[in-house]
């Protein structure tokens, strides 16, 4: 890759580009969760072995397992990049989780009410978007009118939209003859189409990847990409500039609870056919740390959800045929999460005793 | 007698792929005042915290007193008899001045109990021996800048020092404090101190130093005796350029209205009353407490006007979004650069390109062809050395200036406020922006000049206002005369 430069450096070295970066923060990521799953099935297992072959084999060897993966992988990819493009904004939103719930409920709510077929799958998906926008928007408006944290206000919304839906699907909106708690079932025609029967596999995927190279693109191909990006970094700068800093507020948080609704929309219209209480199971939350450890990087998300998706599914067929808890997964997140945030830190402490600039 | 040698000094800092420094050689003599000068990125900061002990070199020697030295820290380069005094204050604010001088060497009374009776007392001995007028016992919360630099260098002076490292000492001080503290120098140089002098000012390096150490890409270039240097040469020893500093203009004559302060409140005082039109440069000096920060707030819109105070073009500024499109005819060179010219952590281009992104179609933006193309020819245009693709925090101090400085005078704004434009830029990057600020106001652009520097008035006002106690008041030609300065920064005109 050529160099720009304003004049000659002949001896700085090229640094790698911010996606090779990523990716190679990821493939360490992925090194260092198999090491501590490792270290794991040798102190919580009687039979490591197997533990082990459970975690890593199972996940590939089993019917349909790879296509689950990718099923799992999609929603949590997409709610990272919603997350992700709040976080470029400067705007840490830790709404995900209740967004996603609405989103569900939302979709679920105009699946069943819209005619069967692709109208009511479009309006299951816009319905559900509009969902996960409108839990987003106290706190955008908050941020946009009165500077409220949104970190704060994104949580305190959130949590309100997650006991409301609870209760929704629970109460008025419950399918009585359903064993589960859940909503009416959203009609077939209307559902995600099914692209590898006999597993649940849908275009999901394709559509988290496809946002990805779309987010992508806007920030790093775009005018206003490149504005985002500035004002999330400096936001007093970017005003100075001319920047449309009243919206760059607000849309990003808004757009990333679309996504998290749009995600929630495909979990309705997925396997579970409707909105089944607790079925956010803490994607938004998981959404954050694949954002972590994707290093903020669109193109990266899709791969980190992906490891997240293989931890989880690892986790469950270990935890079938050993003695592995299942919250094994669990704990390699958490662990992964912080080495990925304390790199950096890590990094500056080594400049620092190397004796380089802070 | 050398009492510190600095031989083929060498070093690289691994992070950012930077070779600060690549074979740079020094000596000091006792009670010499030695400058070193260089262009931003020369290596001058890097080769001082070599010397204090705050960079362990690659490679080279240093010697005190001829003999070779090794410091792993600053307390090391202490114990040898070298101070730093920092360009930004590096004192406890909250302590008093003898407190400052006696940390960790507090002197005891009983066992265990600090005897500040006896700490200010040497503290006033040691002021007193070489003139210092800072009180010791004064907080240095309360100190002006001025104040807190005799505390730093006094502090050194308590250390035992024996070289004194003066890091831009001089970059936040009045012409008159500047005075005190050169007259403070030179009881030390008489004293047998050995002064190593980091400065952009010619004026002052001329005045003060016995030789010149002149660095260029981390290299010695030459040293030059002082006495063999005027400010011309001592530009073109600096950066070769063919020519010595701007030459000022001719003044244009003024025309439309381009920004009015009506009655505009300040919390300094009375409403100002200021235009400034098309084709001319107006310039506002004041010494900091004069309320030039909050002229600077407002004309740049960081603080919200009063209703009807603030006009662009006749059109009302209110200080918000609602400004977004006017603002865009404004550049703004702020004084607080990092804060306010930079988003630090954001690729250097995409700063470089800030106020023009705007201009590109998306399809040539997301080709990156032309925004590439341009960007490296501003930093060519500006002097700006470095990977334009990383972060601005990466560049060096003087680049990401020249960055600021390349970004908001590039093209034809209609308004240019230039706050302390010349504020950490090296003699030749000085004239090049005054030389663009002249050529802006040819092109009829409206430039408001704000400054603590009366000096740069001088050189490229054409109406030129003093700040005092929050009021406006015009100064007469014959103010901006050397000689006269002082006494107009401290409200003799106002």
């Amino acid at each position: 890759m050529k160099r720009e430069t304003g004049d000659l450096e002949p001896l700085a070295p090229v640094p790698p580009s911010r996606n090779v970066e990523a990716l190679r923060r990821l493939g360490l990521s992925a090194g260092l969760s198999a090491l501590l799953v490792a270290v794991l099935a040798f102190l919580a297992s009687s039979d490591p072995g197997s533990t082990l072959a459970g975690f890593f084999l199972s996940p590939f060897r089993a019917r349909n397992a790879v296509p689950s993966m990718l099923e799992a992988a999609a929603p949590l990819a997409i709610c990272a990049l919603g997350a992700l493009l709040a976080f470029k904004a400067g705007h840490f939103s830790l709404g995900g989780e209740g967004q996603l719930y609405a989103g569900a409920f939302m979709a679920a709510a105009a699946g069943a009410a819209v005619v069967p077929g692709p109208a009511g799958f479009l309006a299951a998906v816009l319905a559900g978007m509009a969902g996960g926008a409108l839990v987003a928007a106290p706190a955008a408006a908050g941020k946009r009118w009165a500077d409220a944290d949104v970190l704060l206000t994104s949580f305190l919304v959130s949590q309100v939209a997650l006991y409301t839906v609870d209760w929704a699907i629970g109460g008025p909106f419950r399918d009585t003859g359903n064993n589960l708690v859940a909503m009416p079932a959203i009609p077939a025609p209307s559902l995600l189409p099914r692209i590898m029967s006999p597993s649940t596999l849908t275009p999901a995927p394709l559509v988290a990847l496809a946002l990805a190279v779309g987010l992508w693109f806007f920030m790093s191909r775009t005018r206003e990409g490149t504005m985002l990006s500035l004002y999330g970094r400096n936001p007093l700068f970017a005003r100075l500039q001319g920047f449309p800093v009243g919206t760059l507020s607000w849309l990003p948080i808004v757009a990333g609870g679309a996504a998290h609704g749009l995600a929630g929309a495909f979990l309705a219209l997925g396997s579970n056919g409707t909105a089944v209480r607790g079925m956010s199971g803490g994607l938004g939350w998981s959404a954050i740390g694949v954002t972590l450890i994707a290093g903020n990087e669109p193109l990266a998300v899709p791969f980190a959800a992906l490891l997240f998706a293989w931890l989880d599914l690892g986790a469950r067929q270990a935890a079938i045929i050993s003695d592995l808890p299942p919250d094994a997964a669990m704990i390699v997140k958490a662990l992964v999460i912080m080495a990925a945030t304390a790199r950096p830190l890590l990094r500056r402490l080594g400049g620092i005793m190397r004796g380089g600039r802070p | 007698m050398q009492l510190l040698a600095c031989s083929g000094i060498h070093k690289r800092f691994p992070s950012t792929g930077t070779q600060a420094l690549a074979g740079a050689d020094f000596f000091l003599e006792k009670g010499e005042v030695h400058a070193l000068v260089g262009e931003n990125g020369a290596g001058k900061s890097t080769l001082a915290r070599v010397v204090c002990g705050l960079l362990e070199p690659d490679a080279g020697t240093l010697s005190v007193d001829g003999r070779p030295v090794r410091f792993r820290s600053h307390r090391d380069a202490e114990r040898s008899g070298i101070g730093l005094v920092p360009q930004h204050s590096m004192l406890a604010p909250g302590l008093t001045v003898a407190e400052n001088l006696a940390l960790g060497h507090e002197p005891r009374r009983g066992l265990a109990f600090f005897d500040g009776r006896r700490a200010v007392y040497e503290a006033a001995m040691l002021a007193d021996r070489f003139g210092f007028s800072v009180p010791p016992d004064a907080r240095v919360s309360d100190l002006g800048p001025s104040g807190r630099r005799e505390a730093e260098i006094l502090r050194a002076v308590a250390r035992g020092s024996r070289v004194l490292v003066l890091d831009e000492p001089t970059s936040i001080l009045s012409e008159e404090e500047s005075s005190r503290l050169f007259a403070l120098i030179r009881r030390l140089k008489d004293a047998g101190t050995g002064i190593v002098y980091i400065s952009h000012r010619a004026r002052e390096i001329l005045e003060l130093a016995d030789r010149v150490t002149v660095l260029r890409d981390g290299r010695t270039l030459a040293t030059v005796g002082a006495r063999q240097l005027d400010e011309c040469s001592l530009a073109e020893l600096i950066i070769p350029t063919g020519a010595c500093a701007s030459e000022g203009g001719s003044r244009g004559s003024a025309a439309e209205p381009v920004l009015e302060f009506r009655g505009a409140m300040t919390a300094g005082g009375a409403g100002l009353d200021l235009t400034v039109r098309s084709g001319e440069i107006v310039g506002v000096a004041a010494l900091e407490g004069n309320s030039l920060d909050e002229l600077e707030d407002l004309a740049a819109g960081v603080t919200v006007p009063g209703a009807r105070q603030l006009f662009l073009r006749g059109r009302e500024l209110h200080g918000d979004g609602r400004d977004a499109a006017a603002r865009r005819e404004v550049a703004y060179l702020p004084t607080d650069r990092e804060g306010r010219g930079l988003s630090a952590r954001s690729p250097a281009r995409d700063n470089l390109l800030a106020s023009r992104l705007r201009g590109y179609s998306p399809r040539a933006y997301a080709g990156r062809k032309r925004p590439r193309e341009d960007a490296a020819g501003l930093a060519a245009a500006f002097g700006i050395r470095g990977d334009l693709s990383r972060p601005a925090d990466a560049l060096s101090g003087g680049n990401r200036q020249r960055l600021v400085a390349a970004r908001e005078l590039d093209g034809r704004p209609g308004l240019v406020i230039a706050a302390n434009p010349a504020q950490g830029l090296d003699p030749a990057a000085r004239a090049s922006v005054f030389r663009r600020l002249l050529e802006l106001r040819e092109q009829g652009s409206a430039v408001l000049l704000l400054s603590q520097d009366p000096l740069d008035l001088a050189e490229l006002a054409d109406r030129s206002f003093i700040l005092y106690r929050g009021r406006l008041s015009p100064i007469p030609p014959e103010g901006l005369q050397e000689g006269r300065l002082s006494s107009l920064l401290t409200g003799a005109f106002a």
